[in-house]
């Protein structure tokens, strides 16, 4: 009997020595943290397609997770500045690929990967995500305008890139008569034309009676908005 | 019918007694607040994330699950000559096959069908896709089961049935993509003497698995059915795999053993 015991107790003895030897393990190991390495390169689509084994949605969910939390990880986290941008875009658009109907990949790109603010990286990096949305907005017009708007503002304010300017311009300009996109859309092609270095493109559009009635049918629309609103609440 | 009907209590009462169905019911809940979370972290289109990681975490518990049970089950019969004891009744070996098909099917439909109302609990999934993707479950369930029961009653070994049958699962659902590979000439497929041996090994795997890869598309859950092939698809590959299965699964019991 009391051999029994004496089994019993050492037994939890062991148990309880080896669960401390555990925590005391664990509290060891605790500044060991995963690195937060760089972004790998996106696969290609063959590859996209084995690995969603026949489930496309699936995948294409599991990697807008992957990649809204990619630079957040052990405690920490990796600043936008430091993304190789080239990588992020080029996962939006594989990635983007595999479910062309949603809008995750540019609400991704447009509010978080697209709210860098560092001076020295910015512009660079923003005009990396302006291609593609513009790519992808003028590819779906209908789907996607509100991508090539946010395009034209990025292109307009922060990159400031002539070349991306004129083609951004010249992609909204020929929806002018595309009942799908909003109205007031080809009015966006002026400024970017003046960011293209083309004022006299940007002056005769300016002049141009079918684009001052735009204006003009805009202005009012937006007046009416703020007076039905309020100066409080625009 | 009496046979089927006993069989199938018989499966039921082991499947409770074994936790099979509490484990399921379990593991789908978690899924499901796992998802939840999944959902709610989410940036944008936060209940689309939710249905497409429910749905696939319910196929995957449901295919381990079935395939694990079934393995372990059958190797139990055989263990304790329960299979020796059922043949020497008046009982044929294609009967013996089919009413355990039946009963394990059976319980792979009920578990199954969980998954839909808790789709719709949670996440509101829409009614017309939710109900292709579920019956979309249910037969590919069904393709799971006759594999598992093909694997555990050839093999001798519980643990090579679990492999075999997850092997040849997910070989179902990448055989599209391996012959979309050996189709295209593309990768390291030249056009050598191996490389064409390969990729004919390729086209005659891929040309008898079943085309798993077509079902349960998570994007019936979030913008409803569509994408170029529905239920009668499905219904076809099952009509055709399942008596595949089961024909090879009792000529392997006329072969081989008791």
């Amino acid at each position: 009997m009391g051999a029994i015991r004496m089994r019993t107790v050492l037994l939890w003895a062991s148990l309880a020595g080896v669960l401390l030897c555990q925590i005391a393990a664990n509290i060891a190991l605790a500044p060991l943290r995963p690195a937060i390495e760089e972004m790998p390169y996106p696969p290609n689509a063959r590859a996209m397609k084995a690995l969603a084994l026949g489930d496309d949605q699936f995948l294409f969910r599991s990697e807008v997770s992957w990649l809204q939390s990619f630079g957040d990880g052990g405690g920490r986290v990796r600043p936008l500045k430091d993304y190789d941008y080239g990588r992020v875009t080029n996962w939006l658009r594989e990635v983007g690929r595999l479910d062309p109907q949603s809008q995750s990949m540019f609400i991704l790109g447009s509010t978080y990967f697209g709210a860098i603010s560092d001076p020295a990286t910015a512009s660079a990096k923003i005009k990396l995500l302006a291609d593609y949305f513009e790519e992808a907005g003028a590819a779906d017009p209908a789907r996607r305008w509100t991508w090539l708007v946010w395009a034209a503002g990025k292109i307009q304010h922060v990159v400031k890139d002539p070349t991306l300017a004129r083609r951004t311009a010249d992609d909204i300009r020929s929806l002018a008569k595309d009942s799908a996109v909003p109205y007031w859309l080809p009015l966006l092609a002026v400024p970017l034309y003046r960011v293209a270095g083309d004022v006299e493109m940007a002056a005769t559009l300016d002049a141009d009676l079918d684009m001052i009635a735009l204006r003009r049918r805009a202005l009012k629309e937006m007046m009416g908005h703020f007076q039905k609103s309020g100066p409080e609440n625009p | 019918m009496n046979a089927l009907i006993v069989t199938f209590r018989y499966v039921l009462i082991t499947a409770i007694r074994d936790r099979m169905v509490a484990a399921i019911l379990v593991a789908q809940l978690a899924i499901l607040g796992g998802a939840s979370l999944m959902a709610s972290s989410a940036l944008a289109e936060g209940q689309a994330m939710g249905l497409a990681m429910a749905g696939e975490g319910f196929r995957a518990v449901m295919v381990i699950g079935l395939i694990t049970f079934i393995s372990f089950h059958v190797r139990r019969m055989e263990e304790t000559r329960e299979i020796e004891a059922i043949l020497t009744r008046p009982i044929s070996r294609a009967t013996f096959v089919i009413a355990y098909f039946i009963g394990y099917a059976g319980i792979a439909a009920l578990l199954s069908l969980v998954a839909g109302p808790l789709l719709l609990a949670g996440f509101a999934a829409g009614g017309p896709g939710l109900a292709e993707w579920q019956a979309s479950l249910v037969l590919e369930c069904l393709i799971v089961v006759a594999i598992a029961l093909f694997c555990a009653l050839s093999l001798g070994s519980a643990t090579a049935s679990v492999m075999a049958g997850t092997g040849l699962y997910m070989l179902g659902r990448l055989g599209a993509f391996f012959r979309a590979i050996a189709e295209a000439h593309t990768g390291v497929l030249t056009n050598s003497g191996a490389d064409r041996v390969a990729r004919w090994t390729i086209e005659a795997l891929t040309a008898v698995l079943p085309r798993l890869d077509l079902f349960g598309q998570g994007r019936w859950l979030v913008y409803g059915p569509g994408g170029g092939w529905g239920l009668t698809t499905l219904a076809l590959q099952t009509v055709i795999i399942v008596p595949l299965l089961l024909l090879a699964t009792v000529r392997d019991l006329q072969i081989k053993r008791y």
